[in-house]
């Protein structure tokens, strides 16, 4: 049962880089 | 004592710093001035994709820290996930640039672009060639050693590569807090490697053990008996596992994961069930007694201590009863009273390994023995077919909703056993599984695959 809970891990992750990352590109860059 | 959620807690906190401080520290700290949106994007991206690349080396380094808090099943399972996830990162970065400014393309020649980015194009060459042969070992014909020694140097080589090429670049590593980041997480990389490859390796040297005898079981299978060479044998507990050089150094690539299947009170007799299946297994058969083995080892948390319970149910099929077998042996050796189902999935009659065995247990444990049969033989009474949520909901123990699971077999028959499980409304936290993805590989594909969707 632990895999469910790493596959919510590895979801969380990447939601939140993406988060991160799309924050810093329009705090740096702007929007497009 | 720490508990174990606890535990498991603050290693997901540690893995959360890890792979989010570089975002971090573009977002918080000062930095230079910023160029282009898709620019900024594809270099938050890299970032994040880096620290999930060199992140890898911790969950399959098997540090003690961390293989006593997660199931291995889930670090490496968790490994192969992340992997993906980093290598679509690390892809986005340059397909980002490229489709900002097509002009970047020219630097993809390695003959004329400067180092700077030659190191970015043979790094992520060195990721795809990582990634296909993992991905598609067995069809790729790769022998495990071979894929292995690879994907060893190709893991190092990318993310040696990939940091020389931030580096270089220096826009966002000249911020000294970014800087002194990188410089610290490519430092726990290069010691997971040197712990991996060296320290550990030289440990084992220091307690060697040799083979004492190899018995023929049934279907094709070995039992390994090892004795501690001038030491006492390290302890371990009933269903964990080791990684096993046979006749090799510890320091070469040639280990293979196994379950230790005798008593956990008898550390100065260890015995490993193997059943034939790839290239290593299909030569135990030669190993001679005197062989020296290096056992690397008891990890994980597929045991009867991290999980104590009141009775118990084991579920296996084929091999998967090798860390059945230590649990039962321990628990005989200990006289232990409680209940104890084991239902045992195999082909044949004739393919029960240990069948004569579990008869004997059965006598000394309060144990009962649930045969489930795929190919029944004429005048078979017992289960037939798979070990299927029918099977469980007529066989199982009126109490079976407060005892304790253990699961161990080819993935898709954990999967339905699990789905079963959930079905009777069993506690997904009482539920242990283990899948030895490398040594079902071949059988998995070959037997057990397309049975399980059908069944």
């Amino acid at each position: 049962m632990q895999r469910i809970y790493a596959r919510r891990l590895l979801i969380a992750t990447l939601i939140l880089i993406g988060v991160l990352a799309l924050t810093f590109a329009v705090l740096q860059g702007g929007l497009p | 004592m720490v508990k174990q959620q606890t535990k498991q807690r603050l290693w997901i906190a540690v893995y959360f710093v890890l792979i989010f401080a570089p975002l971090l520290i573009l977002l918080l700290a000062p930095r230079p001035e910023g160029r282009t949106f898709w620019r900024d994007l594809s270099v938050a991206l890299g970032f994040a994709g880096l620290s999930l690349m060199g992140l890898q080396f911790l969950p399959t380094a098997r540090l003690p820290l961390l293989s006593e808090v997660f199931p291995l099943d889930t670090l490496y399972d968790f490994h192969h996930k992340l992997s993906i996830a980093a290598f679509g990162l690390s892809l986005a970065h340059p397909v980002i640039l490229f489709l900002h400014n097509p002009h970047m393309l020219r630097l993809l020649n390695v003959f004329t672009t400067p180092w700077r980015t030659k190191s970015a194009v043979i790094g992520v060459a060195l990721l795809i060639l990582l990634i296909v042969t993992s991905v598609k070992r067995l069809s790729l014909k790769l022998s495990y050693e071979t894929w292995r020694l690879l994907h060893d140097l190709c893991a190092a080589g990318v993310v040696g590569l990939i940091l020389f090429h931030i580096f270089k670049v220096n826009y966002y590593t000249s911020v000294p807090l970014q800087r002194g980041l990188w410089i610290a997480l490519g430092g726990l990389w290069a010691a997971m490697i040197l712990y991996i490859r060296v320290i550990r390796p030289w440990q084992l040297l220091k307690r060697p053990y040799r083979v004492v005898e190899v018995i023929s079981e049934r279907s094709q299978t070995w039992s390994l008996v090892l004795e501690p060479v001038g030491h006492p044998g390290a302890p371990f507990r009933a269903g964990q596992v080791a990684w096993l050089s046979v006749g090799h150094s510890p320091f070469s690539i040639e280990a293979h994961p196994f379950s230790y299947a005798s008593s956990a009170d008898h550390p100065e007799r260890i015995v490993f069930a193997i059943k034939e299946l790839g290239d290593f297994t299909a030569t135990l058969g030669e190993v001679k007694p005197g062989t020296p083995v290096y056992v690397d080892g008891p990890y994980g948390t597929f045991d009867l201590d991290h999980h104590p319970g009141g009775n118990y149910v084991f579920i296996a099929g084929g091999i998967g009863s090798a860390p059945i077998m230590g649990m039962l042996r321990t628990l005989a050796d200990r006289h232990d009273e409680r209940k104890i189902q084991f239902f045992y999935g195999n082909r044949t009659w004739d393919d029960v390994i240990f069948r004569e065995e579990l008869e004997t247990l059965q006598a000394r444990l309060n144990l009962e023995v649930i045969h489930v049969l795929q190919n029944a033989h004429e005048g078979w009474e017992g289960e037939r077919g798979f070990i299927t949520k029918d099977v469980l909901q007529r066989r199982l123990s009126d109490d079976y909703r407060n005892r304790v699971y253990f699961i161990c077999g080819p993935l898709p028959m954990i999967v339905l056993v699990e789905r079963a499980l959930e079905q009777l409304a069993v506690p997904r936290k009482e539920m242990h599984e283990i899948s030895r993805k490398r040594a079902f590989e071949e059988t998995r594909r070959r037997i057990f695959s397309e049975n399980y969707k059908m069944a």
